[in-house]
């Protein structure tokens, strides 16, 4: 009785059948791992919870700091990249994911106030708005027509 | 002959693998980048009105004349801007556009009243080199007292002045500025200058331009220049009055917890849909990948065992 055949593709074959796909699909996980974590994760700081252990509360999403305005929103963006911010004379604003953060002038101190975007954005239309948002959401101010900004 | 046909039939499906990872690839990486470079009008040829296009537009120097004016009459010191664009046209002077009236204030004369010594002569040579600059191509300048109108143009009315000066390296082959400068010169009497005020004021503003692994690339010269450049404009009165030079501005409307309200339909641009797509590819890619693998594990097993 002679010994079975080799069934074609079985083996040597069989083995490097499984290989290409083995890389392939781990190749396309890894991509799908690196575009899943960028896009949960990628952007997405705030200082929402470190304002209140490091400024003292003195209303409800109002804080007390003893540095003037410029010190202030200097500690927090060095901290928390914003997304967006303002700076006027009257006030300086940044804008997370999750918060509008004010820093007002305030004796020889600063207030700060906390707030949901939307909210934020009312509260301090005529400082930020044309920049943040505008007319349908979109953002008009200090946008340039110079060599600063994109077209 | 068959050994040869599975294999070629493992060739075609490698070849779809790599044709599908490549398609992916494709999507996820290089439409982005052309996407950008797109936006940054970086692949959509040069456009002649970058060269002559005023840095601050009607409206925004009309808004930038306000904010300044404001401050400037509770402080009574006058702020101006100096921008260096580094471009070799003449820029159209901007007939500023207000959101209200009466535009720029006046300036609140200065307490205690202005003493009569002024800047020294050496001072005031400089001050005339500096304002017969303002007239180079590429130079754009205002302050609280409108657009085109340099506080030292102004001894009597703005004997306490701070103009910031931003000088620009401009790439005219990009249409960009690959480099800038601020700097911030007061009059003498308000004797800023032994602060190192420029450093300072740049790294209190979070926007330094040191170069380094914490690098803060949203600078004056970054992807939103020109709105980096307003607010160190803007924010000049803060740091006079952090130096303890002038009373606070007055604080911006709504501190006092009282919503005013953006007028129906203004509101913030609603969230990107880059992340929930983004979301979908990730998700999508680790699906394909483990679907494939399953494949090909389940083809094996049936041919081994048939």
């Amino acid at each position: 009785m002679s010994p079975p055949k080799p069934r074609p593709g079985a083996g040597q074959g069989g083995k490097r059948g499984l290989k290409g796909p083995a890389i392939g699909s781990m190749l396309l996980v890894g991509l799908g791992v690196t575009v899943l974590l960028l896009a949960l994760f990628a952007g997405r700081t705030s200082p929402r919870g470190w304002i209140p252990q490091n400024y003292t509360r003195v209303a409800p999403g109002t804080y007390q700091a003893q540095d003037p305005p410029l010190r202030v929103a200097s500690r927090i963006t060095s901290r928390f990249k914003t997304e967006h911010r303002v700076y006027t004379p009257g006030g300086i604003f940044l804008r997370y994911h999750n918060a509008v953060v004010a820093i007002l002038p305030s004796g020889r101190g600063s207030r700060i106030t906390v707030d949901d975007p939307d909210r934020g954005y009312a509260r301090y239309h005529s400082s930020v708005g044309g920049a943040w948002g505008g007319p349908g959401g979109r953002a008009s101010s200090f946008r340039g027509g110079g060599p600063g900004e994109g077209k | 002959m068959s050994t040869g046909g599975g294999e070629k039939k493992s060739g075609k499906g490698g070849v779809l693998g790599c044709s599908i990872i490549a398609a992916l690839i494709l999507l996820v990486v290089v439409v982005p980048i052309l996407w950008s470079m797109w936006s940054e009008g970086l692949i959509d040829g040069t456009d002649e009105s970058v060269e002559t296009a005023p840095v601050f537009g009607p409206r925004d120097a009309g808004r930038l004349v306000e904010r300044l004016s404001a401050a400037s009459a509770a402080q009574g010191v006058c702020y101006g801007w100096v921008i260096e664009s580094g471009r070799t046209r003449a820029i159209p002077k901007v007939t500023p556009s207000y959101s209200g009236t009466p535009a720029p204030m006046p300036t609140r004369p200065s307490s205690p009243a202005p003493t009569e010594t002024g800047p020294s002569v050496i001072e005031r040579e400089m001050i005339e080199t500096e304002l017969e600059e303002l007239n180079d191509p590429g130079v754009e300048y205002g302050s609280n007292l409108g657009v085109g109108i340099d506080p030292r143009q102004r001894p009597q009315q703005c004997p306490k002045w701070v103009v910031l000066t931003a000088d620009y390296t401009y790439d005219r082959t990009g249409q960009y500025w690959s480099n800038g400068y601020l700097s911030v010169d007061t009059s003498s009497d308000l004797d800023l200058n032994r602060y190192n005020l420029s450093s300072v004021y740049v790294d209190a503003l979070g926007q330094s331009t040191r170069s380094g692994p914490d690098d803060d690339y949203d600078n004056f010269f970054g992807p939103h220049a020109i709105a980096r450049l307003a607010d160190a404009i803007s924010a000049l009165p803060l740091m006079v009055a952090e130096e303890g030079l002038a009373p606070p501005p007055p604080v911006a409307p709504g501190a006092e917890g009282t919503a005013q309200g953006a007028p129906p339909g203004d509101t913030l641009p609603r969230s990107s849909l880059a992340r929930p797509i983004f979301t979908g590819v990730g998700i999508v890619l680790i699906a394909g990948g483990v679907v494939w693998i399953a494949v090909a594990a389940v083809r094996k097993r049936r041919s081994t065992t048939s």
